[in-house]
């Protein structure tokens, strides 16, 4: 508990310090690597498989990239994606090699190459830390029709079911958790996907927006398509509270953020003050080698490494345009509303540490002094 | 205003690839007395320049007449042109007429001018060029920046030089010349060029440096990587000057807010007079909409004033002498001043995406590091103090 509310200090500290100087002193919390781009399903809210077509990140530059993340020491997490990244023929070496680093290794699939227990066995054994399955739906009817794909609904489903049966022969193994991608089309469904989940015995359910101006997906979505209309947020609060209160209950369904901001994103009246973006959390490494968080890239990891990419005068660029940008995406990548100043911060921890016994506290607060030492050394640092 | 710029005719002899105005329907083209009239009515608003654009003007029949015309009223002329057309005897008749400037577009090397514009379209264009220079008419060259010749630019300089061209303008590619919108992707960067051009662009600018050349300001040069690959949207952060010294009319006459927002016609200059429609009512109201929210903003090259042969452009030219100052002071004097004034006229007009995109810290604090270690001491303070005093309690 004490542990957890330091760790949320340092994060806060961090994006603080990280933002006033506009350098990346807070190493990424999760690094999408996008292994290619080739899809074997045709989803209508993604438009990554027409673009980039046929490039692929080496494995070498892969290894040298993994390297470099494990010697940062910070928590990062890679989340490999795609595209499908089943389809790379090497992806179990990727996900082995990763894991040797020390690193928290993710990974995104749409579940339709597991279609096997032996399959399903050896991505449990292969040492990823979490393996997320997109459900897009509570019936086969809403899923096959979003990812374009008949049949796609019984083989995510399939996937998942088998491994929760691999994972509970052996203690450990990853996270199994899926993601819905909220939009008009299954906005009614979303709380029928809970006794489904529960059905298949999920560790961990996640919601999260539909995206319609990604600039990494080159807005290849049409505008309007996917968004929920006036008729539609209704049934979306509605079933927001019910999955609130689900949620009290039972704590395998994950919220990134406040629920409510869904609906206001959807109607266009959630405000910048309620929402900030944090460019230092999240980056993403293409196929073809680009780093982005949102909106330009920042460099190209096949000429130099990926720190020195965050500091190129690019990187300070995007992450200005990121901190002006008035339409707040709500994906993985925001800042907590008390990382605004840092009184805010020190109040905040202060306030979370206040049932704790005296000892505690002087603890706590001995461990805040310290990282904010170190973070006053590598401020000085940059200032000379 | 400072320039009218009349597209006398959508004819051309030339298909090229960035532009298909050609093939639009060119309604009714003025008459040369209508043409005229709408010369002598500008008057009153003292435009420096008049433009004749199109199409390919020097297909009427009446260019010349037109060109003595307005010259006849001591306004500076300026011609834009393929070059296919400029022989000798035109380029005689023209230094006749009083031309002022002439613009020729040259797109870079032989096989990439004649890939863009049709064979043989290059050598009438240096043809062009020697015939022009030869009558001891200003002739100026116009390139447009897009994918197929981003890394013809220090040829264009070196072009420009050989001939010794004065000016060379530089305009990044657009699409509203394209009917079929799909095909400007050909023209519009990746991400590699993106980053290549760049390099080109700073050589570009050594060289406008050592030749004498003038060009575009640096700052305009310097942008044209990030805008044509889709990033940067706004040259102007504060509105676009262009709305209030520039004067689009198209060959039917109709006035344009401009060229980008063509779909706005303020009227018809068969119907009205350009003075009462450059003041109207309607034509506020539109620019002070297009200011504010009506415009994605570009990089046209109607912010870049090119008066001709006159004391701006020596001006100019002096600040290009080697070892000086290369910030395109001139300009931006100009600009403010423009700036100034239209916040004056029209309350605050900030579009605070683009405004100021500074690489500096920022996060509420005026100074980036300074003030994150001020920050950090005052938070270490409060954190001590508080260790003491539960220390105290206990």
């Amino acid at each position: 508990m004490l542990k957890a509310i330091i760790k949320e200090f340092n994060s806060n500290l961090g994006f603080r310090l990280s933002e006033s100087t506009n350098k990346p002193l807070l190493k990424p919390r999760w690094v999408y690597v996008s292994l290619s781009h080739k899809c074997n399903l045709n989803c209508q809210m993604c438009g990554v498989r027409k673009i980039l077509k046929g490039q692929e990140l080496d494995f070498n530059l892969l290894k040298s990239i993994f390297k470099e993340i494990s010697q940062w020491g910070s928590d990062s997490s890679i989340v490999l994606t795609g595209g499908e990244p089943f389809l790379r023929q090497d992806i179990f070496d990727i996900i082995g090699y990763a894991a040797s680093c020390g690193l928290n290794v993710e990974l995104v699939t749409n579940g339709s190459l597991i279609q096997d227990y032996a399959s399903a066995e050896r991505i449990i054994h292969s040492g990823l830390k979490n393996i997320a399955v997109s459900l897009d739906g509570a019936c086969a009817k809403t899923h096959d029709y979003i990812r374009g794909t008949a049949g796609s609904y019984d083989k995510a489903v399939g996937a998942l079911k088998l491994l929760c049966q691999a994972k509970k022969k052996i203690a450990g193994g990853p996270q199994i958790s899926s993601w819905v991608t909220i939009m008009k089309e299954n906005v009614r469904e979303l709380y029928d996907i809970i006794p489904l989940a529960e059905e298949i015995g999920l560790e961990c359910l996640v919601y999260h927006p539909v995206v319609v101006n990604q600039d990494d997906m080159q807005n290849t979505i049409k505008a309007g398509r996917f968004w929920l209309n006036k008729a539609d947020i209704g049934i979306l609060k509605h079933n927001i509270k019910r999955i609130v209160a689900y949620q009290k209950k039972n704590n395998f369904v994950h919220f990134l953020h406040d629920p409510y901001l869904w609906a206001d994103y959807f109607s266009g009246t959630l405000t910048k003050e309620r929402w900030r973006c944090n460019p230092f959390v999240f980056i993403d490494i293409g196929p073809d080698g680009y780093v982005r968080s949102c909106g330009p890239a920042f460099g190209n990891v096949k000429e130099m490494s990926l720190s020195e990419c965050l500091d190129t005068k690019e990187a300070q660029m995007a992450r200005e345009r990121m901190r002006l940008c008035r339409k707040p995406c709500l994906q993985t990548c925001w800042a907590k509303p008390e990382a605004d100043s840092m009184d805010n911060i020190i109040n905040s921890f202060f306030s979370s540490i206040e049932s704790f016994p005296a000892s505690d506290k002087i603890q706590a607060m001995e461990e805040a002094l310290a990282s904010l030492c170190e973070y006053k050394g590598m401020v000085q640092e940059l200032h000379s | 205003m400072r320039e009218i710029i009349l597209s006398v005719t959508n004819r051309c002899n030339l298909r090229c690839a960035m532009c298909q105005i050609p093939e639009m329907e060119d309604g009714n083209e003025m008459s040369t007395a209508q043409l005229k009239g709408v010369i002598r009515d500008s008057l009153v608003l003292g435009p420096d320049n008049v433009v004749f654009s199109g199409g390919e003007p020097l297909l009427r029949d009446d260019i010349l007449e037109l060109i003595s015309f307005a010259s006849g009223y001591k306004i500076n002329t300026c011609l834009t042109s393929n070059g296919t057309l400029i022989t000798e005897g035109m380029a005689r008749k023209l230094s006749s007429c009083g031309i002022g400037v002439v613009n020729v577009s040259i797109e870079g090397p032989e096989e990439i001018h004649d890939s863009l514009r049709g064979k043989g379209s290059f050598k009438k264009a240096e043809e062009a060029l020697k015939n022009l220079l030869r009558n001891k008419i200003e002739a100026t060259i116009a390139t447009v920046v897009c994918r197929d010749n981003y890394q013809a630019l220090p040829f264009i300089m070196e072009l420009a030089h050989r001939f010794s061209v004065n000016t060379v303008k530089f305009q990044p590619f657009s699409d509203i010349f394209l009917m079929d919108k799909e095909r400007k992707r050909r023209f519009i960067f990746t991400e590699d060029i993106r980053l290549e051009s760049r390099k080109i662009i700073e050589q570009v600018i050594d060289l406008a440096c050592r030749y004498k050349v003038s060009t575009n300001p640096d700052s305009y040069l310097r942008s044209i990587p990030d805008y044509l690959g889709g990033y940067r949207q706004a040259y102007h952060p504060d509105g676009c000057p262009a709305l209030r010294y520039s004067c689009p009319i198209t060959c039917d006459g109709r006035v344009l807010l401009c060229w980008v927002l063509s779909d706005k016609s303020i009227g018809s200059v068969k119907q009205g007079r350009i003075y009462s429609l450059w003041n109207s009512a309607r034509h506020n109201r539109l620019r002070r909409a297009a200011i504010k929210n009506g415009c994605a903003g570009c990089l046209m090259s109607c912010y870049d004033y090119n008066p001709g042969q006159g004391k701006h452009r020596s001006l100019l030219h002096l600040a290009r002498k080697p070892g000086q100052l290369r910030k395109p002071g001139l300009y931006k004097n100009q600009y403010y001043r423009f700036y100034r004034w239209l916040r004056y006229i029209s309350g605050k007009l900030t579009n605070p995406v683009y405004y100021g995109l500074s690489i500096k810290g920022h996060g509420h604090l005026e100074d980036g590091e300074a003030g994150a270690i001020e920050e950090i001491n005052s938070a270490q303070e409060i954190l001590k103090d508080k260790i003491r005093e539960i220390r105290g309690h206990a």
